[in-house]
């Protein structure tokens, strides 16, 4: 079958879509390979060559940022953040999506078109009356202020795919286990979770991406140094060291290293539960 | 129920998942008895979080985008007007515009790259892996880099400079003229990756015969993807260019703020910085609450609309 069909288009058109596939692949890898390469350089040995395999690589990029306490404090704050957000956010919105998938109640489906509604909202919308609230409940400036304003904004969008999980599980497995006498809370934490693990894992994956790569919230809510995300730091990092350009790519790469890992880790998942494994 | 047909229902019924919990075609009520206490205590919390976060300040924003930003007054449309005679906001909602150019762009990438990839071409798998990698970038890694890359002298005009296009190299970000379109390039780098791996995961669901009969018919590769391909995936074609629309106008905050600041000038100016720079660089709450009151009414009005369609088509 596949050879079938890689064949069908003749010589030119195999060569062309390789060309393609070569091209779009070049232009995604560049600016990584431009990155990686330089923060193994020294300050002269990038303005020789910037495009240049580091010729004699150097760890000293690596070296002074993860002796920087500053550095490593961004670090542990981006960690924290991510993890208690996702955390709380997917518990939640997993309890939400459950009733809205699997129980009957009055008020259902407006509710449920209130909650998707907000899926589009931008967080830029909401920002000053958050600050507002924020500073007259003390809560700016702590971890745990920008921990409940990321679970809640990650809230419309998990819900609703959640939902649509909990809605496609076979429904005999519901009704078996009522007649063993399973309440909602047992369906719930027995059927429904463990059976929706892809789609969970898929959401927790794609909020950690986004809690982490968060900017706006981050610099407008937690602005004193010692509460500073990595992405924040980085970026007004940039200011402070904009002539040491190895100095930043090394940055850079420390702070693309975890999601990369959890790529890597979450590939399969990744990239079929992001189409709800439509592939074989 | 077997299991192996459960199993194969389950994987038939998750297919359309990024079309969203949308199609109700399969959705189920186990229990049809009201269960409104249990399900009070399943929402309590994200009643309580999604409140916070958004029921309550999508009021109060509203609420101080009618008030004097200073005394807090009622002024009615005052704010409104300000922020339309400021031209800084006209630029922004220019750019905007401007950046609407991104969404042709990747959409028809995206396809032609998935169709490529869906023909098994060797090593598809790996193309696939490596074209998906911007996708995982965060934007402000993207936008550093780039902004490094775009530089006077940066690896783009050194390239250029080594092709002896020189007449080209200029500082892309720092020129009024180009900044907006280097910003859009590096958005399309970003945000393309998603549109490629998204519609070549529906591809695979696309029945076979349909390729089958075109090449019989003598079809061509741009006319299988034309008249094949493009019409099969219509549904899922239009909520990629939603994500996409909404991303170009509510979600481009990072790259701004890290590649141009708005500048130079205005001329990378776009809504949300605008908001971001009137009310937490100006202290100017006024604009900023007027300007963030509109995004929300259009935006919670044009869902809330689909949405309803939706509900009463039974398909939500």
């Amino acid at each position: 079958m596949s050879s079938v069909r890689a064949h069908s288009d003749g010589a030119v058109g195999a060569v062309s879509k390789h060309g393609l596939a070569i091209l779009a692949t070049l232009a995604a890898l560049v600016p990584l390979y431009f990155m990686l390469s330089t923060s193994f350089k020294t300050e002269v040995g990038y303005a020789e060559n910037q495009l240049s395999l580091p010729l004699s690589p150097t760890l000293e990029n690596f070296q002074s940022l993860l002796g920087n306490p500053q550095f490593l404090t961004w670090i542990r704050n981006s960690f924290i953040l991510t993890i208690c957000s996702v955390a709380i956010g997917l518990t939640v919105a997993s309890l939400a999506a459950y009733a809205f998938a699997c129980m009957d109640f009055r008020g259902r489906q407006p509710l449920f078109i209130a909650f998707v509604a907000l899926l589009g909202v931008p967080s830029v919308a909401l920002i000053i009356p958050l600050f507002r609230v924020m500073v007259r409940t003390h809560l700016i400036n702590t971890l745990q202020g920008a921990v409940l304003v990321y679970a809640g904004l990650m809230i419309p969008y998990t819900t609703y795919f959640l939902t649509g999980f909990f809605r496609r599980l076979p429904v005999s497995l519901f009704e078996a286990a009522r007649l063993d006498g399973c309440g909602h809370w047992g369906i719930f934490r027995r059927i429904a979770v463990p059976l929706s693990r892809p789609g969970l894992v898929t959401l927790g994956i794609v909020n950690t991406l986004w809690v982490w790569n968060e900017l706006l919230i981050a610099i407008v809510f937690l602005q004193r140094s010692d509460k500073r995300t990595l992405m924040a730091g980085l970026t007004l990092f940039q200011g402070e060291f904009a002539s040491n350009i190895p100095a930043i790519m090394a940055g850079l790469t420390i702070a693309v290293l975890p999601m990369f890992v959890l790529y890597l880790s979450g590939l399969r998942f990744f990239l079929n539960g992001l189409t709800g494994g439509s592939e074989k | 129920m077997t299991p192996a047909t459960s199993t194969a229902n389950t994987t038939q019924a998750r297919r359309s998942d990024i079309g969203g919990g949308g199609d109700g075609t399969v959705a189920r009520r186990p229990h049809r008895r009201r269960d409104g206490r249990a399900a009070a205590g399943f929402l309590i919390l994200a009643i309580l979080l999604v409140g916070f976060v958004f029921f309550y300040p999508i009021v109060a924003v509203i609420l101080t985008s009618l008030q004097d930003p200073r005394s807090g007054a009622f002024v009615g449309m005052t704010n409104y007007g300000a922020l339309f005679a400021d031209e800084i906001f006209q630029d922004a909602v220019r750019n905007n515009l401007k950046l609407l150019v991104v969404l042709p762009v990747v959409v028809a990438l995206a396809l032609v790259l998935a169709q490529v990839l869906f023909d098994r071409i060797r090593g598809w798998r790996l193309y696939r892996a490596l074209i998906f990698l911007p996708y995982i970038v965060p934007v402000v890694v993207a936008a550093l880099v780039f902004g490094q890359i775009l530089q006077q002298n940066g690896l783009v005009n050194e390239v250029l400079r080594f092709l002896h296009l020189d007449f080209l190299a200029h500082d892309w970000l720092g020129d009024p003229t180009t900044a907006i379109w280097s910003l859009a390039g590096v958005v399309v780098w970003r945000e393309l990756a998603f549109g490629v791996v998204l519609f070549l995961a529906r591809m695979t669901q696309l029945p076979l015969d349909l390729y089958d009969a075109a090449r019989v018919d003598g079809a061509n590769w741009w006319q299988r993807l034309r008249h094949v391909t493009v019409p099969q995936m219509s549904t899922i074609i239009a909520f990629y260019c939603g994500i996409v629309l909404i991303a170009l106008l509510s979600w481009v905050f990072n790259y701004v703020l890290v590649l141009t600041r708005g500048g130079p000038g205005t001329s990378t100016y776009v809504i949300e910085y605008y908001v971001y720079s009137r009310a937490f660089q100006y202290g100017d709450f006024g604009n900023a609450a007027a300007l963030s009151s509109i995004m929300l009414v259009v935006i919670l009005a044009a869902m809330g609309t689909y949405l309803t369609v939706l509900g009463k088509r039974g398909v939500l």
